[in-house]
């Protein structure tokens, strides 16, 4: 029997309100004494000082859990920042981090609490720290597929954490002839191109991809630095659904892939 | 005699220290300016700038001839340049091979009968212009063989745009090559009538779809070599003679012009190699007359790729063909505008360095070589006078090599690995034991060729782009 | 015949001195660059997980944390420019919580410092990253390094600098006019610098078009192609009337975007301009913005003897669908000048291959067609004229 789910219900209610937000972070660690648990406690205390928070560790599945009240998630992801770092000093991680965050405790039921151990068991991979999404209906859906085509290196890491966020599934390409291909292989919900790329451009991949609209129409989003009006043209009368302009809001940008892939 | 040759051979050591001397100086240039070049290459924000509407459009021309290897490549990697407006312009030199046919059905071009040439330059017969909607920057111009220069001239007659670009068929441009040669222009549009980028020797980089991926020193002996000789030219020297507005030559490789004064000064000069050379000269001389204020400006973060020459035969046929260029455009132009005030710093210092140190070096070296031997050989006690003078080649090289490789350090880093440095100095010092020598000869047979006025190009065979392997299917394989 | 063979020697001694040194120098240097490369590599592994935080929260309220811990100045300048190249690709919410970020970690605080260096080159540094972190506290100092420093070429950086940094029209003001007195013809680069500028350039565009000085005035007129502005009629057209000849040519460019400005008065005008780019510019014009009503003086002025005039007129009626071709066939029956028939010739074949692509356009389609069967039966006629006259 896992003892977590029981010590987290104790943290609730001990937790002021059910109403606060409150942020759970899984660690996958090695075996660990209780000096070792009490020592990690008490380096956490040291750094969150003000926060309410409770620790608790299950020698069965050795994982570690640390529980905070009244963090939002980027919070909790900050502190997660600090849970790997003391975890790691000491040698103590054995496997990635999975990180949730509940805008209303209430929310977060031992069912949820059990799918996340199960979750940072199954993860692969040393040092990750990984974001928790519940699935309200428990179904497994995603809210879309996006290609991204861009050679700029910097805006492909910054769209697809961002865009993953938000719960779709990013792919990436690095130039026009892979981007090509990856179209065939997944045919994604969007594509965001850039108009500039190595080995065949935005315009050149974008008259592919209408050749090769068999079923339901991809749509295809613009980012680029060009600001000429024939630029503009030229890439709606290829069939693109909007143009966007570097620098650009990420904001807007994910309200008008919303928009284009409901 | 004796003493003759004793006081001949002195001369030459002089003559050796100044000229390096002089080389040093211009060097000095080079260092005075080259951080304002780091700071301005690093902060121009050049990604903005390739997508903004008051960059000045360019007309890139290509002239080629018996390209059929690697004209694909080469005008897909134009077409896909970071510029926000700009037209390539190909123009077949009437070529043996199958230039003309690759590109037509590589790019699906149409005969177009009735293209806008405004014939403002006199050129050989062009047959006919190709062109294709689809691809609305890109034009073919097919025409009778005439020469690069011609062909340049043939360009510029269906060019749209006020600033020409004049590439080799076989350069590799940085995507952002362009950009940052019109960021130079831009900072002085008016004045500036030509900026030249800075070539490198491809040799040994690993190069992917018209990309240069992966940036290394050549493994052969040759084109490391000249990889080194080219970073003293353009780095030490290039730089500092544009920073006194005494530049002579902008390679034919990558240069950017404005069109109207090119247009001005007659075009470019066909018949006969070292047109490069003769239109900046040109250029020069009609600014100067004209007393117009102006600059021919070098940019050294623009960088080309080319494929360097890797067997003996075809190097030195290169090196006698500039030969013979320098000559001319000195009896042409030169000793007319050399040491007149009227001609500023490029005729009271770049034409006479020119002349003296570049076109006459073979006759004072060879000369002054001969007189040492001569008399070392009459009294061999003196033979220390020998050890001097190639002492004093030797290590003055060297200490212009080493400033070269400071100036690249300092800015541009292309070559990160340590290893790579000490391998670009022992190359430096390598040079002087028998490839300088082979350098003067060949310029002075180019000389000869000169008087005997043979006019050809020599020989050039093209190799493919893949790098190391070699291998043989063309690249319309490749695409599929 | 010895002192010159020992002067010759000390020579040798003294290069080989110098490439001792110099080689100190390289390797030294190279050295450096190395071990800074490695910093580098080794701070932004540490802080990547850092760096993902950055980047997955830019929306949320509240500021982000700046790390835990301790940085030294290294990892900060380290952190800085990932920042940096952050900030640069972005505008809105994003943007501003990585610009609290940059004051918060003290970075806008540590260039300050640096805008007073004794050397020259980490005040043009400083005065970039505080550029690039829109600090507006950076702007008087930077206005000082701008009328101070000697000038050259980083009188650019340091404009785009300040360009950012500006929250009031007068710092920008004061920018173009010392650009403008270091450097009189830059003026596109100028309004691409003013471009990234956070306030709303127009008013200013405005005003310089109003100034004495002919350079002000072209940086105005270049801006305004760019953000048209209401109600510069009467302006404009005084400033048609300029002395200097650039300010004539960018005001027509300017006046020919807008139909309302190419009344009959002025298109006639402009289209005897003593300036050929005038001209020129017209002539594009007509054809660009479909104002048939101007065919008959299309048709005077392909009679121009400039030649980008002429061939400018000639497309021009080539874009006024089938009246303007119907023109240009008239001109290839009546005119007398071989070379305009020609030209003529030349326009209509052009026009006619068109017809050769697929075009996407039903109505293009439909009016090439008519263009089509207009020329066969006006070749038909006029060869049968031809015939006639012949006879």
């Amino acid at each position: 029997m896992n003892s977590l789910v029981p010590a987290f219900h104790q943290f609730l209610q001990a937790s002021r309100s059910e109403h606060n937000s409150c942020g759970i972070i899984l660690a996958a660690c090695k075996q660990l004494s209780p000096t070792s648990v009490s020592y990690i406690e008490e380096a956490l205390q040291q750094k969150s000082t003000g926060l309410h928070m409770q620790i608790s560790y299950d020698k069965n599945t050795r994982l570690l859990a640390v529980y905070l009240e009244g963090q939002n998630r980027s919070e909790t992801h900050f502190f997660s920042l600090q849970v790997k770092d003391v975890l790691q000093e000491r040698g103590l991680l054995a496997g990635s981090l999975l990180i949730a965050s509940f805008s209303e405790s209430k929310q977060a039921t031992s069912y949820v609490l059990q799918r996340m151990i199960q979750e940072v068991m199954e993860l692969a991979g040393y040092g990750e720290i990984k974001l928790f999404f519940h699935r309200l209906d428990g179904r497994e859906e995603t809210a879309g597929s996006i290609l991204l085509v861009n050679h700029d290196e910097t805006v492909n890491e910054f769209l697809q954490i961002f865009l993953q966020q938000k719960g779709y599934h990013v792919t990436i390409a690095q130039d026009g002839m892979d981007g090509v291909q990856k179209y065939q292989e997944l045919f994604p919900d969007l594509v965001i191109t850039d108009l500039n790329l190595p080995i065949m451009d935005g315009y050149q991949l974008m008259e592919r991809i209408k050749q090769q609209q068999t079923g339901p129409a991809s749509k295809i989003v613009v980012l680029t630095d060009k600001k000429l009006e024939e630029d503009v043209k030229k890439s709606f009368a290829l069939g693109a659904s909007d143009y966007i302009t570097k620098p650009f809001s990420p904001v807007e940008l994910a309200a008008r892939v919303k928009r284009l892939i409901s | 005699m004796r003493d003759f040759l004793l006081y001949y051979g002195m001369f030459a050591i002089y003559y050796v220290f100044v000229i390096n001397s002089l080389y040093l100086f211009i060097m000095m240039f080079s260092f005075k300016s080259i951080m304002g070049i780091l700071k301005s290459s690093l902060y121009s924000r050049y990604q903005a700038l390739s997508g903004s509407p008051h960059v000045p459009p360019i007309s890139i021309l290509v002239p080629a001839y018996n390209e059929e290897l690697t004209i694909i490549e080469n005008v897909r990697s134009l077409l896909s340049l970071n510029y926000p407006e700009y037209e390539v312009i190909v123009i077949n030199d009437g070529s043996g091979d199958e230039t003309l046919n690759v590109l037509i059905n590589e790019f699906n071009l149409q005969l177009s009968h009735h293209a806008a040439v405004r014939p403002v330059l006199n050129t050989g017969k062009v047959r006919s212009v190709y062109y294709n909607p689809a691809y609305p920057h890109l034009y073919l111009i097919d025409k009778d063989n005439g020469g690069k220069a011609d062909s340049l001239n043939a360009g510029i007659n269906l060019s749209h745009y006020p600033l020409i670009a004049s590439i080799d068929a076989d350069s590799l441009l940085e995507k952002d090559a362009l950009i940052r040669i019109a960021r130079v222009y831009m900072e002085n549009p008016e004045e500036t009538v030509a900026i030249g980028g800075d070539i490198r020797i491809a040799n040994g980089c690993k190069i992917e779809d018209g990309i240069v991926s992966e940036i290394r020193l050549p493994n052969k002996l040759l084109p490391m070599l000249q990889s080194i000789e080219y970073l003293k030219a353009f780095l030490g020297g290039r730089i500092g003679w544009s920073a006194i507005n005494g530049l002579i030559i902008v390679s034919g490789a990558f240069g950017v012009f404005r069109k109207d004064y090119v247009i001005k000064v007659g075009g470019y000069r066909g018949g006969y190699p070292g047109e490069d050379m003769n239109i900046i000269i040109k250029l020069h001389k009609y600014m100067l007359e004209n007393k117009l204020p102006y600059r021919v400006a070098f940019c050294p973060d623009a960088v080309c790729w080319t494929q360097a020459p890797d067997t003996w035969k075809i190097l030195g046929s290169q090196r006698r063909r500039w030969g013979r260029g320098n000559l001319k455009n000195m009896i042409e132009y030169g000793r007319y505008m050399v040491f007149r005030p009227k001609y500023k710093i490029f005729g009271l210092v770049t034409l006479p360095y020119n002349i003296l140190f570049e076109t006459l070096n073979p006759y004072f070296r060879i000369t002054g070589l001969l007189a040492l031997i001569g008399y070392v050989l009459m009294d061999m006690t003196q033979a220390n006078i020998l050890l001097i003078y190639g002492a004093l080649n030797i290590l003055y090289g060297f200490l212009l090599g080493i400033g070269a490789l400071l100036l690249e350090e300092i800015a541009f880093r292309r070559y990160p690995r340590f290893q790579d440095i000490v391998k670009m100095l022992f190359y430096t010092i390598l040079m002087f034991f028998g490839y300088r020598q082979i350098g003067v000869i060949w310029r002075f047979l180019g000389h000869i060729e000169y008087m005997r006025n043979n006019n050809s190009w020599g020989t050039m065979t093209r190799t493919s782009w893949k790098a190391e392997e070699k291998k043989t299917i063309s690249s319309l394989e490749v695409r599929g | 015949m010895e002192t010159p063979l020992t002067i010759a020697v000390y020579m040798l001694y003294g290069l080989c001195g110098a490439a001792v040194l110099g080689l100190l120098v390289l390797f030294v240097l190279k050295l450096r660059h190395l071990a800074a490369d490695k910093r580098e590599r080794v701070c932004l592994e540490k802080y990547q997980d850092y760096f993902f935080y950055i980047q997955a929260y830019g929306e949320e309220e509240g500021r982000l944390k700046p790390p835990a811990g301790v940085l030294t100045r290294s990892e900060k300048r380290i952190i800085q420019k990932k920042l940096i190249s952050l900030l640069e690709r972005f505008r809105g919410i994003h943007r501003q919580k990585l610009l609290d970020l940059c004051e918060d970690l003290g970075l806008v605080e540590m260039d300050l410092k640096r805008l007073n260096s004794w050397w020259k080159w980490s005040r043009v540094d400083a005065a970039y990253n505080l550029g690039m972190m829109h600090a507006e506290q950076a702007v008087p100092g930077i206005i000082r390094l701008m009328k101070k420093d000697d000038n050259d070429a980083s009188m650019f950086i340091f404009a785009r600098a300040l360009a950012k940094c500006a929250r009031q029209e007068k710092d920008l003001r004061e920018m173009v006019k010392l650009l403008v007195a270091y450097r009189q013809n830059c003026q596109p680069l100028i309004v691409d610098i003013l471009s990234d500028s956070q306030i709303d350039t127009g008013p200013l565009f405005v005003s310089l078009v109003s100034e004495e000085d002919a350079d002000l005035v072209k940086v105005g007129l270049i801006g305004l192609t760019s953000h048209v502005q209401p109600g510069m009629g009467s302006i404009l057209d005084q400033l048609v009337n300029s002395a200097d000849k650039e300010v004539r040519i960018k005001v027509v460019k300017l006046l020919c975007r807008d139909i309302r400005y190419l009344t009959k008065r002025n298109v006639s005008l402009f289209l005897t301009h003593p300036d050929w780019e005038i001209r020129s510019v017209v002539a594009k014009a007509i054809g660009e913005l479909g104002l048939s009503t101007y065919i008959p003086l299309l048709k005077r002025a392909v009679k121009d003897p400039h030649w980008w005039v002429a061939r400018n007129s000639m497309n021009s009626l080539a874009q006024l669908q089938v009246d303007g071709f119907r023109a240009l066939c008239s001109i290839l029956e009546e005119e007398r000048d071989s070379r305009i028939r020609e030209m003529a010739n030349q326009v209509i074949q052009k026009e006619l291959e068109k017809g050769k692509f697929p075009s996407i356009d039903l109505e293009q389609q439909i009016t090439h067609q008519q263009k089509l069967l207009f020329y066969q039966e006006w070749s038909r006629k006029t060869l049968n004229t031809a015939h006639a006259l012949e006879k």
